[in-house]
């Protein structure tokens, strides 16, 4: 305090009444502001019996609600910001791993905002950097630089981490919520793509070990899970996979015995298959088209051993009921073989098993267009069956030709062909018996 | 490891930080000091675990040793910072610096031996007291209330 002597002017007491009135007003406004602040530091005190406090808790009740009027008051303080991400973070882990996982939604996508508002907040990191120097003159800033650009891929990779764990303790309706914030995050197109991948890998995490069990079921369970949640993205590592699964669950069914699991996973692969065909029109990646080739060939290949079981014996003349079920069987084995033969590479097994069904299956139909040729009058009109013996030829040069293109180098069937137009002619011009 | 996942999934990273396991504030950032709190920390792990404990488990001694090397790194350290809630006090900077003015003030009043006009500032400085502790709790312990004891005149006898 500087000494005052009786000779020292008189001072202007009005207007230092004012100037201390002012500053006055001053300090109080940054006195309240900060008891505000102070009264939400000490809601969020652990304290012990005695009331002494050990030190701040991630959150309280008290303290959040205190928090979130300090920020309706200051929207624009990065401080505030931090606080409220931490307590809505913690909050959401707890109420995650406590008895109403459903409760922490909503906590973790505030939480989330914060931290992504907190990203952009250059002061809050300039902050940082100076508490950095503090610990160590020198330190290289860089770091704070990465923990900022790195700080939504941490906080979002915590929910990936959540889908693997709920999803190896089978509750798909949690990953699936997990999930959601990951869809929804407002994140750049290259983290994006990463984070599905993350996504992908934790969801199937459990297929490798449900292929070792040859459990293929439950491997396709985690993969269509996987599909379901992102259906607009054709991600080719899940469509490979599941193309995979299928091929490896088919290669251990006896299409004697189990034709009708055969059929089931034969349903089940068509629609992501025409996923993956579609996928690889712009990405062309060779081991999604072998997996792709791989299962059509063992789809095909357990078709064509029923087609082969209901063939009929040589030496009998069949009854027309028989040559058609034996007919109709080749469906199958050829719906494969054209679904999948097109975008297949050349000297794929596919394209020659496909022209195999098709030249099986035309003979068939030659066979059945022979017995109706010599039997013209077994339908409901006399000469019908004339009729129906030429449309079955037809149908069966038309197979031999589209089996001529995926093998044009087989002689064999380059002889039916011939031998199946030649009697065509002779049976289109024929009259009618 | 990530700061924000520094163990399975099941542990909320929030409630076990290495400055809770430390019983350090976040602001401590002098080494000496940081050594200081750890071996505290580890003497109380040693010697009194019940006394430290976080969500009924008492902090172990391995936890401090992975404490430690986080809080000895400052690059390491300062990821950890964004799970801690920075301390937050009362600034008095300016109440402190309103208090020197006032009694500047009146140690020259005292001095031109102005008691009328002293009078006449004096009750202008009451009624803005009486403004403040009016809006203000009784007793406000976590500002300190030391702190918040104005020296005489306006802590003392002295009123109109």
């Amino acid at each position: 305090m500087n000494a005052v002597t009786a000779s020292s002017p008189v001072p202007d007491m009005a207007g230092l009444a004012n100037r201390l009135r002012r500053e006055s007003l001053i300090a109080l406004h940054a006195l309240r502001d900060g008891h505000e602040r102070a009264k939400a530091w000490e809601l969020l005190q652990e304290r012990d019996e005695d009331g002494t406090a050990r030190g701040p808790l991630p959150y309280t009740a008290a303290a959040l609600e205190a928090w979130q009027k300090l920020r309706a008051a200051h929207p624009g303080d990065p401080s505030i910001v931090h606080h409220l991400a931490i307590a809505h973070h913690a909050l959401a882990w707890d109420l995650e791993l406590g008895d109403e996982p459903e409760e922490a939604a909503g906590e973790w996508e505030t939480a989330l905002a914060c931290w992504q508002e907190l990203a952009g907040e250059r002061h809050f990191w300039s902050g940082l950097e100076r508490t950095l120097g503090r610990c160590e003159a020198g330190a290289d800033l860089d770091v704070i630089d990465r923990l900022r650009s790195n700080l939504i891929e941490e906080m979002l990779q915590v929910h990936v981490d959540f889908i693997r764990y709920h999803c190896e303790l089978n509750r798909p309706e949690r990953a699936a919520a997990h999930v959601g914030i990951v869809r929804r995050a407002a994140v750049k197109p290259a983290l994006r793509k990463k984070l599905i991948h993350l996504v992908f890998e934790a969801m199937t995490a459990s297929v490798a070990q449900a292929q070792a069990q040859n459990d293929y079921a439950s491997g396709l369970v985690g993969v269509e899970r996987f599909l379901g949640t992102f259906p607009d993205q054709m991600y080719l590592p899940a469509l490979k996979m599941h193309a995979e699964l299928c091929r490896d669950s088919v290669a251990h069914l006896s299409f004697r015995t189990q034709w009708d699991e055969i059929d089931s996973v034969s349903r089940r692969a068509e629609p992501v298959v025409d996923q993956l065909l579609e996928a690889l029109k712009t990405e062309r990646d060779p081991s999604a088209v072998h997996a792709m080739e791989e299962l059509a060939f063992e789809m095909a290949l357990r078709g064509m051993e029923r087609v082969q079981s209901l063939q009929p014996r040589q030496n009998e003349e069949p009854k027309d009921s028989t040559l058609i079920e034996y007919i109709d069987a080749h469906e199958f084995p050829i719906a494969w073989g054209r679904k999948c033969a097109p975008a297949s590479r050349t000297g794929a097994r596919i394209r020659g098993l496909l022209a195999a069904a098709l030249h099986s299956c035309a003979w068939a139909l030659r066979t059945r267009s022979v017995n109706l040729y010599n039997n013209p009058n077994v339908g409901a009109m006399p000469g019908a069956g004339m009729v129906q013996a030429i449309q079955l030829c037809r149908q069966a040069v038309t197979k031999v030709e589209e089996a001529v293109q995926w093998e044009p180098d087989n002689t064999e069937i380059a002889r039916s062909l011939a031998k199946f137009r030649a009697e065509l002619v002779q049976i289109d011009i024929l009259p009618n018996r | 490891m990530s700061f924000l996942r520094p163990g399975p999934i099941t542990i909320n990273p929030y409630r076990r930080t290495v400055f809770r396991i430390a019983m350090m504030p976040r602001e401590v950032v002098d080494r000496a000091a940081i050594v200081g709190y750890l071996a505290e920390a580890r003497d109380i792990a040693g010697l009194a675990p019940d006394s430290n404990r976080i969500l009924g488990e008492p902090v172990t001694l391995e936890e401090i040793n992975d404490a430690e090397s986080v809080l000895l790194k400052a690059g390491e350290r300062i990821g950890h910072e964004l799970l801690a809630h920075a301390t937050e006090r009362l600034n008095l900077d300016r109440v402190r610096q309103l208090e020197t003015d006032v009694s500047t003030a009146i140690a020259q009043c005292a001095a031109a031996d102005l008691t009328a006009r002293r009078r006449a500032l004096t009750p202008i400085l009451l009624d803005f007291m009486r403004t403040y502790l009016d809006r203000e709790a009784a007793s406000q312990p976590w500002i300190g209330a030391l702190e918040m004891d104005l020296a005489p005149p306006f802590g003392g006898a002295e009123r109109e």
